[in-house]
């Protein structure tokens, strides 16, 4: 043999080896992912389904957002003219040309035609303006271009009963219909396009401009009277889109807590070459780069396999996406950047989940490596110190939050999940000792997991995280429940209960003629016996006829209502609640059928605190109250008015409804017919409005809190019994049956779940007890099923799982294979 | 010749308290450049911790251990890293190759760790394997190659470059007769040029191809002898085929 003649260049080459070293690590580490990245199938397929929701999340948010290109087109400003003077409409139109340039105009007519409620917008627009054209597309057909042509959006042509071809009566003409339009920005705007050239005087117009809000207002001050005039909006779709990327970071961390999981695992798997490596020469650095090219590579192949899959999930669901936003979508008009950004944050996201056990790894000492001998834990003590620690300062942060400062609460959070799941390796070793007297293979099975627990603990962590998570969200949504509930009591109104108002419910009442009260009560008689309604209470209330007032909204004028309600100090809003006159039907509705009202009491009702008579021309008018019974409901009439007091204040009753009551919950055909009715009638219903229940998402996140923990338990246990083979092999040599190797991984994983719900739930409550410390009572409300599922169905199917599909014999058993 | 490893009152502890256990018991040794040092014991007698001591792997708790004229204790983990790729080569009993990285490639790396470009390393590591005959092989992964062919890589491994000292834990352990002495023929010729080697065996006779064989019992060397017939004599017998 001869030297090798490479010394003379030693001198010269970098001290750490620089990028030829940094290089054949690389190469090593990319060979030895394309070897095993089928150990690695969890957290590539973890990070491959963020990576997923997170395009089609990204492309859907930043599609289904409105586009104020449905108004404004092109436009940067827009102005709206009233068509009632034509004089100053083209006095207006001209000025706006003159100090724009190019403008769009778009004058608009607002037809009424017989059968419609609504009448149809007849807009007329140039399909080559300057600025529209996003806001018009010819699906069908081909523009108007004489007096008597049209084009109708498909909506327009549904209500007029039209066609291509057809003729259809508009204003005072018929006009034939040649085309299908649409405003493709906005699906649901629905109008009639006739050619600009030859339409009828508008009723108002549209003016689209280019330009600055400056230029506008600049605009606005040649002009005299007033000027109705908008800016386009700031990006919505970019708001939302950013709140999605930060929506799906959360979720990429969460996964990438989990891929932590499974990179400890790789680290452990990977340590005898590890050594061999440091051995050779190669650094601290070199050995973590192994690792972090791991968690690259796994976050590069998740992220180029997610996003495929999200974007083809997109072209599928874009047609259904089209239908919920109501606008058209262009298939590849996609955040290109974010979505970009949402891929190199996956790729981040995992290396940096495998930098702690890329940490851990190079500071094994080369020896322990070779021998790949378990890391040694670190002092007991130290780590009970830590986690005492860090509880007493996340409860503290917690306490002192109120449940209502964010930074505080997030601080709280942070500590209290950290102490949490370091309670984890302490926790291993305590059930490890409490395992005298079981069987011989449970006895085992544990106390590898305390010899384990480096391991295991991160293990336990990952578990402990994903169900404190699951338990968080189902906690805290029963919690709030909870607490709307409360505030709401039993709901609007029974579900035998109906409502009717004669017009909006409003506190100025329109005088009505005898004659159309008569009729208002036959069609609430009808309405009655449509639902089969047993009693009808009619509802008046007081009105200070003295007085007129103009409707609200543009609603006709009529005489203030009298109202109840808290007086509000100066600055905040006030909540009154309507009034109504007593009559028997009324106290018997509130459960004081009967009784004797006092000459001097002024009102009933179940409002307390300090109350005053309001929408009444004086102010403060302290009235004498009578308390009633709370009935639970939110909707009925449970603040009543006296005729003694009405007699009092020289105040007039009202017709103002009817409250119907049957003796059975009113059916969906029932409830319908009714609506029905009222509609053609001119009055409205209120019926029962159905409590909205948190109970899909508990299930929701119980569901995916259970597969997290399994998926984390599925790439664990294995390497933990894996390092116990050899106490395998002498077990199996010495005559134990197959069912003890099912009932050591049965008992891992059963009591690495059983450790981990325990853990996350005891966490989630700390953590919410200290955050809502003034109120417990929320906390009362125990989602029992879901918790159960979490806590005792997590450790039961983890168990039940590993014992199925421990049967085999694994191959280590009889052969070492190759590091 | 000069002295390549020495090692001063060396001692090894592990644990503490009543749990310690004395490895190695103030050990003396100088290995000087060329000569191939055999070290013998019964099993828990310290002789992979000697081993492991001497190439840096592990740190004494007492004694003074000079690599290459350089004290180890005063170097730094990077310091000591370099001095592991620049100057000592190992070979272990089982484990030796890095599974992914092709024969050439496992014995260019510890010449590309320590910053050389691919070709050169990649040149100077086909170099060597042509020596040790396994030029045929250079392509081949290590779940491709026979034990013995995996433990001559790990040689060619273990001297390519400037190499002064390689380590052997029991280098023949998994192997058969015949590729047993293949393997001890490449050590032997390795030392022959100038590089001074240690090697750990149980096997008296492969311990007479040594220039030295130390017998180390409860972590103290014991005695040392040569072998009455040299090695020399030995590396006059045919190779095996």
């Amino acid at each position: 043999m001869t030297a090798t003649p490479v010394g003379s260049r030693t001198a010269a080459r970098p001290a750490g080896g620089g990028l030829p070293a940094r290089r054949a690590v690389i190469r090593w580490a990319v060979r030895l992912f394309r070897r095993e990245w089928r150990q690695q199938l969890l957290a590539i397929a973890l990070l491959t389904v963020a990576v997923t929701g997170a395009t089609f999340g990204l492309a859907a948010t930043w599609n289904l957002a409105p586009s104020s290109d449905a108004t404004f087109g092109r436009a940067d400003q827009l102005i709206r003219i009233p068509g009632d003077d034509s004089a100053a409409l083209d006095a207006r139109v001209t000025a706006a040309r003159g100090w724009f340039g190019t403008i769009d105009v778009i004058g608009h007519r607002h037809v009424p035609v017989p059968g419609l409620f609504d009448p149809v917008d007849v807009r007329a627009q140039d399909p080559a303006g300057a600025y529209g054209g996003p806001m018009l597309a010819l699906r069908q057909g081909r523009y108007p271009a004489g007096p008597a042509e049209l084009a109708v959006t498909d909506g327009v042509a549904r209500a007029l009963r039209a066609g291509l071809g057809s003729r259809v009566p508009l204003g005072d003409a018929d006009r034939l219909v040649v085309g299908v339009v649409e405003n493709p920005a906005d699906l649901h705007d629905e109008f009639a396009l006739t050619d600009p050239a030859h339409a009828d005087r508008p009723q108002s117009v549209t003016v689209l401009v280019a330009g600055d809000r400056d230029s506008l207002e600049a605009f606005r001050r040649t002009v005299d009277g007033p000027l109705v005039r908008e800016s386009r909006p700031l990006a919505e779709r970019t708001v939302l889109t950013v709140a999605a990327l930060a929506l799906a970071t959360v979720g990429l961390l969460l996964v990438s807590l989990v891929a932590a999981a499974g990179f400890v695992v790789v680290a452990q798997r990977r340590l005898r070459q590890l050594g061999m490596l440091a051995a050779m020469g190669a650094t601290r650095r070199h050995l973590r780069l192994v690792l972090l090219v791991n968690g690259a590579a796994v976050g590069a192949v998740a992220t180029v396999c997610g996003t495929a899959v999200g974007l083809a999930a997109w072209l599928i669901a874009a047609g259904f996406v089209e239908t919920a936003a109501g606008h058209r979508i262009g298939r590849f008009d996609l955040p290109w950047l974010t979505i970009g950004a949402g891929m190199l944050l996956a790729v981040v996201t995992a290396t940096a989940a495998a930098w702690w056990p890329a940490r851990a790894v190079a500071r094994t000492p080369i020896m322990s490596a070779l021998s790949a001998r378990p890391p040694t834990p670190p002092a007991a003590r130290r780590t009970a110190v830590t986690t005492a620690a860090l509880l007493a300062a996340g409860l503290t942060a917690l306490v002192l939050s109120d449940g209502s400062n964010p930074p505080l609460i997030i601080v709280g959070s942070v500590c209290t999940v950290l102490g949490v799941l370091f309670v984890g390796p302490l926790a291993i070793p305590a059930l490890a000792a409490a395992r005298g007297g079981l069987p011989v293979a449970v006895r085992l099975a544990l106390a590898d997991l305390a010899r384990y627990r480096v391991r295991a603990g991160a293990a336990l962590a990952a578990i402990s995280l994903a169900v404190g998570l699951s338990a968080a969200v189902v906690v805290g949504s029963a919690a709030a429940e909870h607490r709307s509930r409360e505030a709401a009591g039993l709901g609007n109104l029974a579900d035998s209960h109906l409502l009717i108002r004669i017009g909006q419910p409003e506190p100025v009442i329109p005088e009505r003629t005898a004659a159309e009260m008569d009729a208002l009560q036959a069609h609430a008689n009808t309405i009655a016996a449509t639902v089969g309604a047993a009693t009808v209470i009619p509802l008046d209330m007081a009105v200070v006829a003295a007085h007129t007032d103009p409707g609200r909204e543009g609603g006709p004028t009529g005489h203030p209502a009298v109202e109840i309600g808290a007086p509000a100090a100066a600055g905040e809003s006030t909540t009154s609640h309507p009034l109504y006159v007593v009559n028997p039907g009324l106290l018997r509705l509130n459960g004081v059928a009967g009784i004797a009202v006092d000459a001097d009491t002024d009102v009933l009702t179940t409002r307390t605190g300090e109350l005053a008579l309001m929408n009444i021309p004086a102010r403060g008018v302290r009235p004498t109250v009578r308390t009633l019974p709370r009935s639970g409901y939110t909707g009925l009439p449970d603040s009543l008015i006296t005729p003694a007091a009405l007699g009092r204040h020289g105040w007039q009753p009202a017709r103002v409804g009817w409250f119907l009551a049957a003796d059975h919950p009113v059916t969906g055909a029932q409830l319908a017919a009714a609506q029905e009715l009222a509609a053609a009638a001119g009055l409205t219903i209120e019926s029962r409005r159905e409590q909205s229940s948190l109970t899909a998402l508990r299930t929701g996140a119980t569901v995916a809190g259970v597969l997290l923990a399994l998926g984390v338990l599925a790439t664990t246990v294995g390497l933990i019994r894996g390092e116990a083979a050899a106490d395998l092999r002498t077990l199996t040599a010495a005559g134990a049956p197959r069912r003890v190797r099912r009932t050591l991984t049965a008992t891992t994983a059963g009591a690495l779940a059983l450790l981990g719900a325990v853990l996350g739930v005891a966490g989630t409550y700390l953590a919410l007890a200290g955050a809502l410390h003034r109120d417990l009572d929320p906390l009362g409300a125990v989602p029992v099923a879901h918790l159960v599922a979490i806590a005792g169905g997590l450790p039961l199917v983890a168990a039940g799982a590993a014992w199925l599909l421990a049967g085999r014999l694994p191959a280590t058993l009889s052969r070492r294979v190759l590091d | 010749m000069s002295v390549v490893l020495s090692l001063r009152q060396v001692s090894k502890v592990y644990g503490v308290g009543a749990a310690a256990v004395h490895a190695l018991r103030a050990v003396d040794l100088d290995v000087a450049a060329g000569e191939l040092v055999a070290v013998m014991g019964p099993s828990g007698s310290g002789k992979s911790t000697l081993l492991t001591i001497a190439g840096t792997l592990e740190e004494p708790t007492a004694g003074q251990v000079t690599v290459c004229g350089s004290d180890v204790s005063t170097l730094s983990a990077d310091a000591t890293a370099r001095l592991r790729r620049r100057s000592l080569g190992f070979v272990f009993q089982d484990l030796n190759l890095l599974a992914g990285l092709s024969a050439v490639e496992n014995v260019a790396l510890p010449l590309e760790l320590d910053g050389m470009a691919v070709r050169p390393a990649r040149a100077a590591a086909l170099r060597v394997l042509d020596e040790l005959g396994l030029t045929d092989r250079a392509g081949h992964f290590p779940d491709d190659l026979s034990g013995g062919e995996r433990q001559r890589v790990a040689i060619a491994r273990a001297v390519v470059g400037d190499r002064r000292l390689l380590l052997a834990d029991e280098p023949t352990g998994a192997l058969d007769a015949a590729n047993g002495e293949a393997v001890l023929r490449m050590l032997r010729s390795a030392c022959k040029r100038g590089i001074a080697g240690v090697m750990v065996t149980h096997d008296a006779q492969l311990a007479s191809w040594a220039d030295r064989v130390i017998f180390i019992r409860d972590g103290r060397v014991v005695d040392q002898t040569a072998p009455s017939a040299g090695p020399d004599a030995l590396l006059a017998s045919d190779p095996p085929r």
